[in-house]
């Protein structure tokens, strides 16, 4: 066609430009979110995969008009929270070792399950969010949909039931992992430990 | 040492955030515990959500169904208003468009509007009274009421207004020189002098028949 430009017929329709934006916005953050339902449901994979599910595709319609996708994360997952919230009357009782097989995949051991159980869905969704998907706390503020101080507050107490269930309450034989070589958070302490033992350094 | 032990469980409660105190680290590298502790996040810290399939869009069966839901909600309440416009627009559409007798006159117009079920009686509506009402009558004597007649052989309780004495104007005793008619005393009784005896009981009652004796039973005969 005479005066138009060659290139022009290359270039995708916005409707198409949307379909693909939306396709990586699924690629991009179904994966991630679909675990942090299945952890936040304690591996209730029907109900975890139908509130993911949903979220996404909230998401990925409007993934042209995010104005600020560095919180999409943290929406998707704050979406996530919120159809688990309204869909709990819908969810049966997990079997319990069918929600062992589903976290197994994701590096989940007895010790982490134990924690977890013990922990209500905004606790779990606190501790995943921080702890686990190490979001900021803004982030993890969006996604509980709580203030500043109360999202603190929702997460140490968290972390502190989970320590309480997961690690005070091992026995010997059936937390091996427990006892395993020395993790980051182990060998950061370690250091600091060494360093003040060292000469010259006195301690704070 | 417990102090130590405290502090640095607060630190992890806390989220672990940069260095901890030195006394409570080096507390925690000798405390079985506190070692305990670190590896319980260590472990949580490895469990990776990325692990986790893709999951399946809801374009099948609940979102499906929620916009069938939607749409049939919307077309039954599109066709109730259609229904309640139409049948609007025919009600008026047929009372513009009558043409019967109603708008003959007629002395007895609830027929009707009755649809001619009713039959007029011989009417009291005839009756009424020609002359307006606006004529002043003496007070006390009630207006002529008008009474609807008995349209409908139906039960029904027809609201009739009950007679207000009407705001007459008392002709006022005139000073014009015509003389008001006196009223003559040959209406009411006027008490006489001589009051008429009225008859009064008499003391002696009628003797009652004495029943002392028994009237004997008749025997039956053999």
């Amino acid at each position: 066609m005479p005066g138009r430009s060659p290139t022009a017929t290359f270039q995708p329709a916005p409707a198409q430009d949307d379909a693909l934006l939306a396709a990586a916005f699924r690629d991009l953050h179904g994966p991630r979110l679909h675990g942090f339902a299945i952890l936040v449901t304690l591996g209730d994979q029907p109900s975890a995969e139908r509130a993911a599910g949903f979220a996404l595709a909230a998401g990925a319609e409007q993934a042209a008009a995010l104005r600020h996708p560095e919180r999409a994360a943290a929406w998707l997952r704050a979406r996530t929270l919120r159809a688990l919230h309204g869909r709990r009357w819908l969810r049966g009782s997990t079997p319990v070792e069918a929600g062992r097989a589903a976290l197994a995949p994701l590096g989940v051991d007895e010790a982490v399950y134990r924690g977890l159980a013990a922990l209500s869905v905004d606790a779990r969704a606190a501790l995943v969010a921080s702890a686990i998907e190490r979001f900021d706390p803004i982030d993890v503020e969006t996604i509980l949909d709580a203030a500043p101080a109360a999202t603190r507050h929702t997460v140490a107490k968290a972390r502190d039931r989970y320590l309480r269930f997961a690690a005070d309450g091992a026995t010997d034989d059936a937390d091996a992992a427990l006892d395993q070589p020395p993790g980051e958070l182990a060998s950061r302490v370690q250091g600091v430990a060494t360093r003040a033992f060292s000469m010259g350094e006195s301690p704070r | 040492m417990n102090d130590a032990h405290q502090r640095f469980r607060g630190w992890l409660t806390a989220g672990a955030e940069g260095d901890p105190p030195r006394d409570a680290a080096v507390h925690a590298s000798v405390c079985a515990e506190c070692g305990r502790w670190m590896a319980a996040l260590d472990l949580l810290a490895i469990v990776d959500p990325g692990l986790a399939s893709m999951p399946v869009e809801p374009m099948g069966r609940e979102h499906g169904r929620m916009a069938m839901a939607v749409r049939v909600v919307g077309a039954t309440a599109i066709m109730f208003s259609a229904t309640i416009l139409g049948v609007g627009v025919s009600q008026l559409i047929g009372v513009s468009n009558t043409d019967g007798p109603v708008a003959q006159v007629s002395s007895t117009p609830d027929q009707n509007v009755l649809g001619e079920t009713a039959t007029p009686q011989p009417s009291q509506l005839t009756t009424v009274p020609t002359t307006p009402q606006e004529t002043l009558t003496p007070l006390g004597t009630p207006a002529p009421t008008q009474t609807h007649p008995a349209a409908t052989p139906f039960p029904y309780w027809t609201f009739i207004p009950t007679p207000r004495p009407t705001a007459v104007a008392t002709p006022y005793p005139s000073t014009t020189g015509q003389p008001t008619p006196i009223p003559t005393g040959s209406a009411t009784p006027i008490p006489t002098d001589s009051p008429t005896e009225t008859p009064v009981p008499t003391d002696s009652p009628t003797p009652t028949p004495a029943t002392d004796t028994p009237t004997p039973a008749p025997s039956v005969s053999p």
